[in-house]
């Protein structure tokens, strides 16, 4: 129960309506919700128009109608999806209803054989389409107007030629009528056949290859067939298919009017494509789905029956209707030029933050926080040959290791580190680092997740998913920007995902954000499963298990506040600030010699920004119009270090003021008696010396204790 | 509101002149040149008002005092006064004219020592920001805001301060207000035509004014930079300093009125989001992303929260050189410059120093 609460809490605090709404625009299946609302829209508008709209009657008979135009849409949805246009459908549609008339009535076929024989008239007045655009290449609006024009010729000539016998000649079968007029409950026979069919083209379409294929062609014809994709076989069969859509609706039209008239299908073709372009299917091509097609022939529908159910004239409704069809393709064409920029203008939705009072870091505070120039006088190692080492890690034999912004684990060694050498390659941006008790370096890389290197320099992926949360509308359970980590004794891997909604050179969006977008995940080596432990954190950072090995340490960057999560012990579970307010930005924590820890300030807060953080509106303004170098952000240029003990007590600082040698400390570790500086931007590791420190502690054997098997057998 | 007329706006009139920043190109293209200047001499408070006399004296003013340049080329103290010093000019015929904060303007040696002019239009002049001598002997005086004194010029700019004069003051003692309302006048030097050029540094533009009653004629109609101090150039041309670079947070900040306002009210002046005339960046400056150090090393093309920047324009007011300091440098907050004896000298706040930018041996330069 408390578990729900707080899942349901974390839900509450995380709803942003812009974040929500950026998110859902980038989502395929909204593209047709805005059809979809009008369609609502209308219905809703019609039915208080209409007397007795909503009835069962009324809507028996309007699923009978629409049944047949639904097939037509569905038609002339899918040549549009591949790229082309289909102007015979309502041709097709009349030929095919009085084929079937003629087999059924003047022939006297029986239904079984009049069934696959309309279907198998409408695959070869498809194929006569298919095969002039899909083999000779033709253009298919100007094909498919020519065989409009054709096939209604001799719909024409061929209804005078059996005017006669049609009118005379009467066949009589139960399953003709069913298909006409039949209902499973209560739902017209027709509808069903439909529901049936859209199914199958929505699996053909998103999870066959055939509609990969289909789609792609429509999207990219030239990388379509750059792929490899056989797009005449293609284009031929989807005319077919098409048309055989067409002579489905002809045959069910046939067996519900059991009559012909000239104007069977008359417009039908305008009537579809106002319908598709409307449901949200591209004119271009490669965009679209069975469902917007339905919910575009729906609109349809509805606007033309509730205009005739009004009383409008044709001539006012096709008015109506050639209006929609223009505001819709308007629409269309702006829509999909613009909505990738649309959702980017949107995307960064800063929240309001206020942050605690900011303690004193001057000359004067007379606190620990109080100024120094400790970390001017640093050493400078590997100075020109490092490129961003943002950790830094020493293993039993005193080696160094840095991660490096090109994506390389480097390894320093020499009594002053003068040697350099490329220990393991990522191929992501490595970040945090530990080592585990047989010596692996577990690494934390931006981009990738969480990795291994062994002591043979093998490396080993671990996990980059974690579960996903469930109120989450992108799917977050890929990790975007593991940072840091820490290993428990019982080789649980703790580590932080700074951020899912940025990647790594994208950092500053989400400081300008200041949104709980973070978290802290478990990874279990003994059962290789990945689980988030605490949601929505900002910018989750340095995480460190504390020296007692029951809970750990870790801090979050852009709310300036160090905590503490329970393992065991009466609080297991639970979450408790230790520094609510520090004076900058923290970053990695790692254990000191005398049993307290080193915190890595990256940046310093300073009143002006932190004055921007209560404004989200300022800072929204800010990114949409000044380039990103130009936004104001936290005093990243001045960072430092703190000792602090287990209760967040501050004891010891260590500044570098004007960040003259280290301009940004992103993390240090305390070996043998030394302080080694880290910075994601450097181009050097600082040392410091510590006299006060134990010359001989170092973190390997802190964690893991003296005795190594390997370096006895070496 | 404005969100939306701004929406309205872009959508509306998106050709419509926003009065950019222009970029740095031509003459004004950015080197180091002020760099890699000597500086010739070091104060404890920042100098201003650096001016020549045409025959050889160079006088500047250092807080209540006036400097001049001893045969040497030390500057030591020539006369103090009664109140800080905000502007300088020199007649040459050994007189000088200085604008006192708080106290108007006075005549200082030479044959009208002792002549004063407190009152213009009714008001006092308060904080007078240049000087200038015209050929028939009158003085022309800018007074920055009727508000914020120099040392609170960023406050002006912050505020919209739009309460700038040009007054003209005559030998016998009588002022004559030709303009207010100005966007902060800061500069303004007279032309041997007769008329006067001025900057209006929050309008990033400069003036040509004539004792005409007309309307003054905008001869340069935006810089990048905040235009300051004017003195006289080469062939009618004029010196211009830039004391601070305009960025696009800060046209962007001029904009928000609400968060403007809070940070006036709320933090500390040297901590606000704004140009500066100093370089010290401390930790509890606010930064662009663009000045985060990478290796080190600040970006010479961040952009700058202070800039030095000393230009020459030819009698079209074409720029023809340029000196700069960018973000990687320190000589920064240029507020005065001069010819003198062939050499250019620059007062520069940052480092409270006076700088020569040219000594006359150097090659190419018809000083």
């Amino acid at each position: 129960m408390q578990v729900i609460a707080k899942e349901f809490g974390q839900f509450v605090r995380s709803i942003s309506l812009r974040k929500s709404m950026s998110e859902l625009l980038g989502k395929r299946f909204m593209d047709p919700v805005i059809p979809f609302i009008f369609l609502v829209l209308i219905i809703g508008v019609i039915s208080v128009f209409t007397p007795s709209y909503l009835s069962v009657g009324n809507l028996q008979s309007l699923a009978y109608q629409f049944s047949e135009f639904g097939f037509i849409a569905l038609a002339m949805a899918l040549v549009v999806m591949i790229g082309g246009i289909d102007l015979s459908v309502g041709s097709v549609f009349a030929l095919s209803n009085f084929f079937a008339l003629v087999l059924f009535n003047v022939v006297g076929l029986p239904v079984g054989l009049v069934i696959p024989a309309t279907l198998l008239f409408g695959a070869f007045l498809g194929s006569i389409n298919g095969f002039i655009i899909g083999i000779l290449k033709a253009r298919a609006f100007l094909v498919t107007l020519v065989t409009m024009i054709i096939f209604r010729a001799i719909f024409l000539l061929s209804a005078e030629h059996f005017a006669m016998r049609m009118a005379i000649s009467f066949n009589y079968s139960d399953a003709w009528d069913f298909i006409g007029g039949g209902r499973i409950l209560g739902i017209p026979f027709n509808a069903l056949v439909l529901v049936a069919v859209c199914i199958i083209i929505w699996v053909l379409l998103t999870r066959s290859r055939l509609g990969w294929h289909l789609l792609a062609i429509g999207g990219a014809r030239r990388s379509a067939r750059n792929a490899g994709i056989p797009i005449q076989r293609m284009v031929f069969s989807t005319y077919v298919l098409s048309s055989v859509l067409c002579s489905l609706a002809g045959l069910l039209y046939a067996a519900r009017q059991n009559s012909s008239g000239s104007d069977t299908g008359q417009s039908f073709e305008v009537l579809a494509l106002t319908a598709v372009v409307l449901g949200g299917v591209a004119m271009s091509g490669g965009r679209g789905s069975v469902g917007r097609a339905m919910i575009g022939a729906a609109i349809i529908m509805v606007l033309t029956n509730g205009l005739v159910r009004n009383g409008a004239s044709g001539e006012m409704s096709s008015l109506v209707l050639g209006a929609v069809l223009l505001i819709a393709v308007g629409v269309d064409v702006k829509w999909t030029k613009h909505k990738e920029r649309a959702i980017e203008k949107i995307y960064v939705s800063p929240a309001f933050y206020q942050l605690p009072e900011c303690p004193s870091v001057t000359a004067d505070a007379g606190s620990a926080y109080q100024i120094n120039d400790r970390a001017q006088n640093a050493e400078a190692l590997g100075l020109g040959k490092l490129d961003g080492p943002e950790d830094i890690i020493f293993d039993r034999q005193n080696r160094m290791y840095a991660g490096t912004r090109d994506g390389l684990i480097v390894r320093l060694y020499g009594d002053n580190y003068e040697h350099i050498e490329t220990f393991a390659r990522t191929g992501g941006r490595p970040l945090g680092m530990a080592f585990d008790k047989d010596d692996n370096l577990v690494v934390c890389v931006a981009g990738m997740g969480l990795y291994m290197v062994t002591p043979d320099r093998e490396v080993k992926k671990l996990t980059d998913e974690t579960n996903r949360t469930w109120y989450s509308i992108n799917d977050d359970s890929r990790l975007r920007l593991a940072d840091d980590l820490d290993i428990a004794p019982d080789g649980k891997i703790y580590f932080s995902e700074a951020t899912k909604r940025y990647e790594m050179e994208e950092w500053p969006l989400d400081g300008i954000e200041c949104r709980g977008s973070g978290r802290i995940i478990c990874y279990d080596p003994a059962t290789d499963r990945t689980r988030t432990v605490i949601n929505n954190l900002i910018f989750p950072n340095g995480v460190c298990v504390s020296h007692d090995n029951k809970s750990i340490l870790f801090a979050q960057t852009w709310s300036c506040k160090l905590s503490r999560y329970w393992l065991e012990g009466p609080k297991a579970g639970k979450v408790e600030t230790v520094i609510p307010n520090l004076p900058g930005y923290p970053d990695n924590i790692n254990r000191s010699s005398d049993g307290k820890y080193w915190l890595a300030l990256v940046g310093m807060r300073n009143p002006a920004y932190d004055m921007a953080l209560s404004d989200p509106g300022f800072r929204t303004r800010m990114v949409k119009r000044i380039p990103p170098d130009e936004w104001l952000c936290p005093n990243l240029n001045n960072g430092g270090a703190l000792k602090i003990t287990d209760s967040g007590e501050v004891q010891e600082t260590i500044w570098d003021p004007g960040a003259k040698s280290h301009a940004m400390i992103t993390s240090m570790r305390e070996h043998k008696g030394y302080l080694y500086l880290g910075g994601v931007t450097n181009n050097r590791v600082g040392r410091i010396p510590l006299p006060d420190a134990d010359p001989n502690w170092s973190s390997c054997e802190d964690y893991w204790g003296p005795s190594s098997v390997k370096e006895k057998k070496a | 509101m404005s969100q939306l007329g701004f929406i309205f706006k872009e959508m509306f009139f998106p050709n419509r002149d926003r009065h950019a920043i222009p970029p740095l190109d031509g003459a004004m293209r950015p080197n180091s040149e002020l760099d890699d200047v000597e500086t010739i001499a070091r104060f404890d408070v920042p100098p201003v008002g650096l001016t020549s006399d045409g025959v050889g004296g160079v006088y500047c003013a250092v807080g209540n005092v006036i400097m001049k340049r001893n045969d040497a080329g030390l500057f030591e103290d020539f006369e103090g006064l009664d109140g800080e010093i905000s502007a300088l000019a020199a007649d040459g015929q050994n007189g000088l004219v200085a604008g006192v904060v708080g106290k108007g303007v006075r005549y200082i040696g030479g044959s009208a020592a002792g002549t004063e002019w407190t009152h213009a239009g009714g008001k006092s002049i308060l904080h007078p920001t240049a000087i200038g001598i015209a050929p028939d002997g009158s003085i022309w005086v800018a007074e920055g805001s009727q508000q914020n004194a120099p040392k609170d010029i960023i406050r002006d700019l912050l505020e919209h301060g739009n309460s700038g004069r040009i007054i003209k003051c005559s030998a016998s003692g009588e002022t004559k207000v030709i303009t207010q309302g100005l966007a902060y006048p800061s500069g303004l030097v007279c032309q041997s035509d007769g008329s006067v050029l001025v900057t209006e540094a929050w309008k990033h533009r400069l003036l040509r004014f004539r004792d005409d009653g007309r309307a003054p004629e905008v001869v340069v109609p935006n810089f990048a930079g905040y235009p300051g101090h004017l003195s006289t150039g080469i062939d009618d041309g004029f010196l211009l300093c830039f004391f601070a670079m305009r960025t696009h947070l800060i046209e962007f900040l001029l904009e928000e009125d609400t968060y403007r306002k809070n940070m006036i009210d709320h933090v500390p002046p040297e901590y606000w989001v704004a140009p500066s005339l100093d370089c010290n960046e401390t930790l509890l400056t606010p930064l662009q992303f663009g000045r985060i150090k990478v290796h080190g090393e600040t970006k010479a093309w961040a952009p700058p929260r202070s800039y030095g920047l000393v230009a020459h324009f030819d009698s079209e007011a074409i720029a023809t050189d340029s000196y700069h300091s960018r973000t990687n440098g320190e000589t920064h907050g240029i507020t005065s410059s001069c010819f003198a004896n062939g050499e250019l000298l620059a007062t520069c706040h940052a480092q409270k120093s006076i700088v020569r930018i040219l000594s006359g041996q150097k090659e190419g330069q018809n000083v």
